[in-house]
């Protein structure tokens, strides 16, 4: 911690003391209906940070940036903009798994996601839940699971929402949200553009080069309603994106890196006595090309298309016992320039239990069992409950095993894959503390986590990187959060959270912290409503990461803070016009070694709705 | 034995000026700087700018980073391939930012840098004023690995001659250029280019997955990791050769020092006489290795003695270990991050 860090603090206090009144800006709206309804269903013990599409349009379109100012969530950026990657509760890249709309859409190829490549505009909700999900969300919930929904709403509702937002490094960021919905059907549809120059200083008066960036996102959302008892839905979108991959000195190779991914659902619901059943169908397409070189055509790519055919069956014994079963069979076909044609089958059925025993007590519980002839699967389990010990205090517990499957990569990449690997397997537990009155929500989780058989690649005797099953982890770790929102005077309204995580991941070969996992991590948001006017102020505390195994380097943490303003000239709020300046206390900063992130620049914006 | 030998030479020098009370003694005059007479180490790094280390001539002492120490708030660039001589510079060969750095060989002072032209360039040589160097180019062809010819006056590459196959380890014999027409695994020739005509002038054939290379003489020692080939440069026909049986898996590291040869087969050193009929059958020496990764990643004999080094995980500092011709340990360090080549400043 540093000076600037007591300052934000200081400054906090103030503000907090100034004030004094709530509502919420994180809530989840009556009239929709979610794909991923387990979310709500099936997290008896955890807790679940949810973000509304007005926090969204507070950030940056990228994920990354979105998540990385109110989660604990660490990102290891390789630049602005560039690839990213989480690491969750002090979990691994492919150890956070990304849900959307309830399908897992890690990649295939690497078990990851890049959060730089995930455009949130076409989302209406994202919710991110520490610790395991296996048994619900199969490979990679380990650290943690992000989940990206589009809601489908069946109220009268005709509303076009435009976004233009321009910044430094010429980054140029255009939204255009379209709801039109009716009592029997509902559309949704989202366009995006979000571009970069991105040539911005670094701290030794070099110049990001080659960093520059676009990508293209298309998402449609259409329900149509047959009856009170049957609701059709197909979600669709497409995301096409092209980076440079920016450059640490001038005479390196130029190279670029193009995405392609195509994410499609119909998703069929029907409800008969106490019988609620949902046939989901999604296709999944995922395709890269690299160019090593830009200035030549020569390109290496990958590509895996991912079927998935679901049932989920939840029925209700009663007003306090719900069953719920869910079958699943995902086929995959992938190949690349470094990976033979492959294809494989996970079949696997999930059966969950929950219990209402009475108002204050609940808890459930979920087995999983997956069929393939890839990999050996383990039996996966989770178990859960939440006591509410008195209208102000609530006990929280949950305990899971879960996994993360070998990727295509591991098992199949050219003279190097290694058909033998396990999965990564997790058996986890924590205690959560909640606390709430009145306008005030707070939240401490104790948790462990023991990882075994975690994949890494190293070179072997014969100068070939090949995967094994290797490293055996353990991690200890606290999350702490706190809400508070307060109405102030009748116009004037305060809003803050906060959120704090102490992280201890220990290899358990060498006993130390794995490199890329901070001790300390630590977010806040302050936004404050005043008539048109609406001031806000984020910021994170990265503590210092190691980047060898051995503790020999490391980089130093860092305070990073953004302030903004939005004013709404016309009393009917139809538009709205904002500046932002990121990065204000100018620090130097980076998440990867010599990586480079920018300093202080700037962002305006107008949002109209019509 | 930097310190002995000045001993030894001050020892002469007082006895002659004793004895003869003559004022012509001279003692041979040494050049200036911190890292002459030892073992530059190159480290190749993983995430961030590779390094050199630099162990002192009587393997008594190592000292990392040392551009870095000299060079404040430079550092030499991603993946430091290896390091090549001429009478006052090193060369060192970064491949993961086209760069190559000129250093003064002795004090470690930057002098230049070569930093255009260059697409991943490997392994160089210097011969009369010019340095050659090998590059692979795109990574998934063979087609356009070339060997960039560079004047060392201005740094500037002067031309660049396509092999057409792949291209690595370079070495100068007899007035050639031999270059490894194989990388990464793949390939099986030595191609020889003339410095003179600037022209690749022929390709010797030898056995396949061609990992190391020779010269010794007249003859050339081609090293896969299933086979040792002796070929007559005057004939370019293999006079010898041996197929490794099982015992003998991964043969690597191919080096001939004072008419033995030796290499590397796990985490095990082995030696013959070049006139070799069958292979070895006990290792010279063994070491431990914490992984079973990064085993020998830099191998080299000198001066009666074998240093080799172990990269650990690639994410940490690696190991240098130094023993005698007979295979007793004189000494271990910790270099920088996986440590990959020995190159002797003498």
């Amino acid at each position: 911690m540093n000076k600037n860090l007591y300052l934000l603090f200081a400054l906090i206090f103030c503000v907090c003391n100034a004030a004094t009144a709530q509502t919420d800006s994180i809530n989840w709206l009556d009239e929709v209906r979610l794909s991923d309804v387990k979310l709500k269903k099936f997290s008896t013990g955890q807790h679940i940070i949810e973000l509304s599409d007005s926090l969204l349009q507070k950030n940056q379109p990228q994920l990354t940036d979105v998540l990385n100012f109110t989660t604990p969530i660490f990102f290891k950026e390789n630049g602005r903009g560039m690839v990213s990657s989480p690491s969750f509760r002090g979990t691994t890249a492919a150890q956070t798994a990304v849900i959307w709309n309830g399908i897992n859409i890690n990649s295939q190829l690497n078990g990851q996601v890049d959060f730089n490549t995930i455009n949130t505009t076409g989302y209406n909700e994202i919710s991110v839940r520490g610790g395991g999900g296996s048994v619900v969300y199969g490979t990679g919930a380990i650290g943690g699971s992000v989940h990206l929904n589009n809601s489908i709403s069946f109220k009268n509702k005709n509303e076009h929402n435009l976004l233009l937002q321009y910044g430094s490094f010429n980054t140029i960021d255009t939204r255009y949200n379209f709801k039109l919905s009716k009592r029997k059907w509902s559309l949704n549809l989202a366009l995006s553009r979000n571009s970069s120059d991105n040539d911005y200083d670094f701290p030794n008066g070099a110049e990001n080069l080659n960093g520059e960036y676009f990508n293209n996102a298309v998402n449609i959302a259409l329900g149509y309603r047959f009856n009170s008892k049957n609701i059709l839905k197909i979600i669709s979108e497409i995301y096409d994106g092209e980076r440079h991959f920016s450059l640490i000195r001038p005479s390196e190779n130029r190279t670029k890196y193009q995405d392609l991914t195509t994410r499609n659902l119909l998703e069929w619901n029907s409800k008969f006595s106490e019988f609620d059943q949902t046939l989901s169908l999604a296709f999944i397409g995922e395709e890269y090309k690299y160019f090593p070189n830009i200035d030549s055509q020569n390109f290496s790519f990958g590509s895996a298309n991912n079927f998935i055919a679901k049932y989920d069956l939840d029925y209700k014994l009663n007003e306090e016992i719900l069953f719920n079963a869910v079958l699943q069979n995902t086929y995959t076909e992938g190949e690349g320039s470094n990976l033979d044609d492959n294809e494989r089958n996970i079949f696997s059925a999930a059966l969950l239990g929950k219990h209402y025993l009475n108002d204050d007590f609940q808890y459930e519980a979920g087995i999983r069992k997956e069929i393939t002839s890839n990999y050996k699967s383990p039996l996966l389990f989770s178990f859960g409950a939440l006591y509410k010990i008195t209208d102000f205090y609530s006990l929280k517990f949950n305990t899971s095993r879960n996994f993360r499957i070998p990727t295509y990569n591991d098992l199949y990449w050219a003279s190097a894959g290694n058909p033998e690997l396990n999965p990564e397997t997790s058996l986890q537990a924590e205690l959560g503390n909640q606390f709430s009155f009145n306008e005030f929500e707070a939240g401490l989780t104790l948790y462990y986590n023991d990882i075994r058989d975690m994949i890494r690649w190293l070179p072997g005797s014969d100068g070939v990187w090949r995967p094994g099953n290797e490293d055996e982890v353990h991690i200890y770790g606290m999350e702490s959060y706190f809400n508070w929102n307060k109405k102030i005077a009748k116009k004037s309204l305060l809003m803050t959270n906060a959120t704090y995580a102490y992280t201890f991941s220990r290899n358990t070969a060498t006993g130390r912290q794995l490199i890329y996992v901070p001790y300390h991590k630590l977010t806040g948001n302050i936004s404050f409503q005043y008539h048109r006017f609406k001031p806000f102020l984020q910021f994170i505390y990265n503590g210092s990461v190691y980047t060898r195994t051995d503790y020999s380097e490391n980089l130093p943490g860092y305070l990073l803070g953004n302030i903004g303003l939005a004013y709404t000239p016309d009393r009917e709020r139809k538009w709205e016009l904002g500046a932002r300046i990121n990065n204000i206390l100018n620090t130097d900063y980076q998440n990867v070694e010599d990586r480079w992130m920018p300093g202080i620049n700037y962002n305006f914006y107008i949002n109209l709705k019509f | 034995m930097k310190n002995t030998k000045l001993f030894i030479l001050g020892l002469a020098g007082s006895f002659l000026l004793n004895s003869c009370s003559n004022d012509d003694d001279t003692l041979p005059e040494l050049p200036d700087g911190d890292y002459r007479e030892g073992v530059l180490i190159s480290n190749e790094g993983s995430q961030s700018a590779g390094t050199v280390s630099f162990l002192d001539a009587a393997n008594t002492s190592i000292e990392n980073n040392i551009f870095e120490t000299v060079n404040a708030n430079m550092d030499l660039g991603k993946f430091v391939q290896s390091v090549f001589f001429d009478a006052e510079n090193a060369y060192i060969i970064s491949n993961g930012s086209n760069l190559i750095t000129v250093v003064d060989r002795y004090t470690f002072e930057f002098k230049g840098q070569v930093d255009s032209g260059l697409n991943i360039p490997l392994f160089g040589t210097t011969l009369n004023g010019k340095a050659y160097v090998s590059n692979v180019a795109d990574f998934g062809t063979s087609d356009d690995d070339f060997i960039a010819v560079i004047n060392l006056e201005t740094l500037e590459i002067e031309e660049t001659v396509v092999a057409g196959t792949y291209l690595s380890e370079v070495k100068e014999a007899n007035g050639l250029i031999y270059v490894e027409g194989a990388a990464y695994g793949t390939g099986n020739s030595i191609e020889v280019f003339d410095p003179a005509s600037g022209t690749f002038i022929k390709s010797i054939p030898t056995n396949s997955a061609l990992n190391s290379f020779e010269i010794n003489g007249n003859n050339l020692f081609a090293l896969s990791s299933a086979e040792l080939e002796q070929i007559d440069l005057s004939s370019d026909a293999v006079v010898s050769e041996i197929q490794f049986s099982e015992n003998l898996t991964g043969a690597k590291n191919l080096d001939i020092e004072n008419g033995s040869i030796y290499f590397t087969s796990g985490t095990s050193v082995y030696q013959l006489n070049q006139d070799f009929t069958e292979e070895p059958t006990e290792a010279l020496l063994s070491y431990e290795s914490t992984s079973d990764f990064g085993q020998m990643y830099g191998f080299e004999v000198e001066n009666g003695f074998i240093y080799l080094s172990d990269a650990g995980d690639f994410a940490s500092d690696g190991t240098v270990r130094i023993y005698t011709l007979s295979g007793d340990l004189v000494n271990e360090f910790t270099a920088g991050v996986a440590p990959n080549g020995f190159y002797f400043n003498d």
